[in-house]
């Protein structure tokens, strides 16, 4: 089935549809999911709430732009609005100039699960800012603008998740 | 900064592309949940629908009903009147009987008073005149008088206890009247010529009995003249009626009937005006029994409306479906006009007006083209328009490949949202069954309401900044509405009561677009007072 006519079906909420576009799209949502959250049953809990979302709002899908940056878009928004309005406990880091420290790391050695395991460990804002910035591609004018916060908050928290992390990686021990 | 990008660049490299299979209980949360969501879809409108249909029908059935049983009525009444002389029947019966008896009971008095024998000439003079006539009457009549047998005995019987001062002679000539008069009152044509024929018959047979002859009263020979000329015409009419229909022999009858009290009247006016006065008292009761006095019923009322919807969605964007929305209360105001049909029943109508209020709320506003505009809205042909969107929504637009230009953020916070004000002109058709009618009344109401759109009008509110945005474009000029309720009422006076019903309203057929996933109803305590007229 192409894609244009599952979506088609979706749009008619066709279950059998539904459950193809899950099977295509899962994955990668459920990647970008495990990411932006704090562990992993929040991860499965976001990815059901992101897809219900996409299975509800796919009639406005107008075909305009990819359906993957569309439905990614949807998942980012989706966990976005679970967590943004988590504060930030430690506010004078938002005060704190950007680090220029040293954050080259190595980079061989270390799998993925610790990798996620490190990012999904930040606090709920740097999570967002340092997964949006780095692997989302969100200018800081726009991580602000969907965090509500300011630009330099942006910058600030982003360079205090780079240090946390880097922080953990250096310390890593297989 | 080359160092940074370090990291950066081993999450992104490793996370690019990275993907994991969720655990198989993940889809079927999905699975359940769309599910569930259908089934809400599906069913609650249907169901509404169907009630809708089902209030509908039950409204004409009655209706209709209620048009066929006054016929019905109509028909009784008719009947009634046709039935009244036969003795089975109850009150009108006996007041004809009672005519007839108290006629004759004057007659007789009458005839007691005075005597003159050169009337009595005169009277069997008439009586060899109109032989012929009262034959044939006489003829007609006693193939009635078997039917009417059983009356003959009690009638008699009452007669007798009238006349009982009266002689031997007379309780003859009433006993030989008795089996005419019930002819008479069977076949209601010839009750003109009861009298005259009764006389006739008499004095054919007592033709030689010169002591009843005598007792034929002066006063009473123009009478009977004219009721002999009457009966006369009547005689003629019983053998042409006899074949016609009852609703024939109901109209003769009528007329015939107001001959009869005619003659009464001329021939004993006391007695008999308090008789015809206490039938006429029965009459209008029995007609007030079925007929309650004030069938109308005039309520003018107001009302604080919830707006609502069954199933979330949004009336202005799909985008805005998964948004905060909460309902506002409003106003309903206007007056209703009921009809009792039954005590317990009525129909009723009238035109209200319903303001409807509804917001969304986690919105974004700003201010840029109108492309990016709301398609719902009709932004009355300007090109900078106030822009709202789901919260997010702004940066999504503002996407530089768009290319129709830029929106300036106002509100980002997601703490804005869209007002929309629909006010309606409502036409109710309900019926409103009592259950409890007491002095406190309680009743179940259904029906529908047509709605007639007034203003509508969407606006955004982010603290004291409140701006109109325009006209939705997808609202039904013409709509409508199921209708259930309870009415509670409290009887203050015979006229005056006052009523309480809370109401549901489900809007039918609100928008344009099917599409639109927005399923309104609103819910109305409407009080007021009703009057009685």
């Amino acid at each position: 089935m192409t894609l244009d006519k599952l979506i088609l079906k979706c749009k008619k909420q066709d279950s059998k549809a539904q459950g193809a576009l899950y099977k295509r799209y899962s994955g990668v949502l459920f990647s970008i999911c495990l990411r932006y959250s704090p562990n992993k049953t929040e991860a499965e809990d976001n990815l059901q709430d992101a897809f219900l979302t996409i299975f509800k709002k796919i009639e406005q899908y107008k075909g305009k732009g990819s359906f993957e940056g569309w439905i990614k878009r949807i998942t980012v928004n989706t966990v976005l609005q679970k967590y943004r309005k988590q504060r930030v406990y430690n506010i004078e880091d938002e005060a704190q100039i950007e680090q220029e420290d040293d954050v080259t790391v190595e980079t061989e050695t270390i799998p993925l699960d610790f990798l996620l395991k490190i990012i999904q460990e930040l606090p709920d804002r740097y999570r967002l800012v340092f997964t949006m910035y780095v692997m989302d591609d969100y200018s800081h004018k726009e991580i602000a603008k969907m965090l509500g916060i300011s630009d330099g908050t942006s910058k600030s928290n982003l360079a205090r998740a780079r240090g946390i992390l880097k922080t953990k990686i250096d310390n890593y021990n297989p | 900064m080359k160092n940074k990008k370090h990291i950066d660049e081993l999450f992104k490299e490793r996370f690019n592309n990275h993907e994991t299979t969720p655990p198989p209980h993940v889809w079927d949360n999905i699975q359940a949940e769309l599910q569930a969501k259908k089934k809400e879809r599906k069913v609650i409108p249907l169901w509404w629908k169907l009630g809708g249909v089902a209030a509908l029908l039950a409204l004409l059935f009655t209706i209709g009903n209620s048009v066929f049983n006054t016929e019905e009525n109509s028909k009784e009444l008719v009947t009634e009147e046709t039935t009244a002389p036969v003795p089975t029947d109850s009150e009108t019966n006996e007041g004809e009987r009672i005519y007839n008896n108290t006629q004759v009971a004057s007659e007789t008095d009458e005839k007691s008073t005075e005597t003159n024998d050169d009337e009595n000439l005169l009277n069997q003079k008439q009586a060899s005149d109109t032989n012929k006539a009262s034959k044939n009457s006489l003829s007609s009549q006693k193939s009635n008088k078997s039917a009417v047998a059983v009356e003959n005995t009690s009638k008699q019987k009452i007669k007798n206890s009238v006349n009982k001062t009266t002689t031997t002679s007379e309780k003859r000539i009433n006993k030989d009247k008795t089996p005419v008069s019930t002819g008479i009152e069977k076949d209601a044509t010839v009750i003109a010529s009861e009298t005259a024929n009764d006389n006739l018959e008499d004095s054919l047979k007592n033709n030689s009995d010169t002591a009843i002859a005598s007792e034929k009263s002066s006063s009473n020979q123009t009478e009977q003249q004219r009721e002999k000329n009457k009966g006369l015409i009547n005689t003629e009419n019983v053998i042409s009626d006899l074949s016609t229909d009852k609703v024939g022999e109901n109209n003769t009858e009528t007329a015939t009937a107001k001959t009869e009290t005619k003659v009464i009247k001329e021939t004993d006016k006391k007695s008999i005006f308090d008789e015809i006065d206490d039938v006429k008292k029965e009459k209008e009761a029995i007609a007030k029994t079925n007929k309650p006095q004030n069938r109308w019923d005039v309520a003018p009322n107001v009302a604080p409306v919830y707006y609502s919807s069954l199933n979330g969605g949004s009336s202005i964007d799909p985008m805005f479906a998964d948004n905060s929305q909460s309902g506002d209360v409003n106003i309903s105001y206007g007056v209703q006009v009921a009809y009792n049909i039954t005590d317990r029943l009525s129909v009723r109508s009238g035109v209200n007006n319903v303001n409807l209020g509804y917001s969304t709320g986690g919105v974004e506003i700003g201010t840029g083209p109108v492309a990016f505009g709301l398609r719902t809205i009709d932004y009355n042909g300007k090109s900078n328009v106030i822009i709202a969107t789901d919260k997010g929504g702004l940066q999504q637009l503002n996407a530089p490949e768009d290319g129709f230009g830029s929106i300036t953020p106002k509100s980002t916070g997601g703490n804005a949202q869209i007002i929309q004000d629909i006010s309606y002109y409502e036409v109710p058709l309900e019926l409103k069954y009592a259950l409890l009618n007491n002095r406190f009344g309680i009743n179940m109401i259904g029906g529908l309401s047509t709605l007639f759109l007034g203003n509508n009008e969407i606006s955004v509110e982010d603290g004291g900044f409140r701006s109109v945005l325009g006209e939705a474009n997808n609202l039904n000029s013409l709509s409508f509405t199921t209708n259930v309720g309870v009415g509670f009422d409290y009887k203050i006076s015979k006229r005056l009561k006052f009523n309480v019903e809370p109401m549901f309203k489900y809007q039918l057929n609100p928008y344009k677009d099917a599409s639109v996933g927005f399923k309104p109803y609103y819910i109305g305590l409407y009080s007021g007072l009703s009057f009685k007229f």
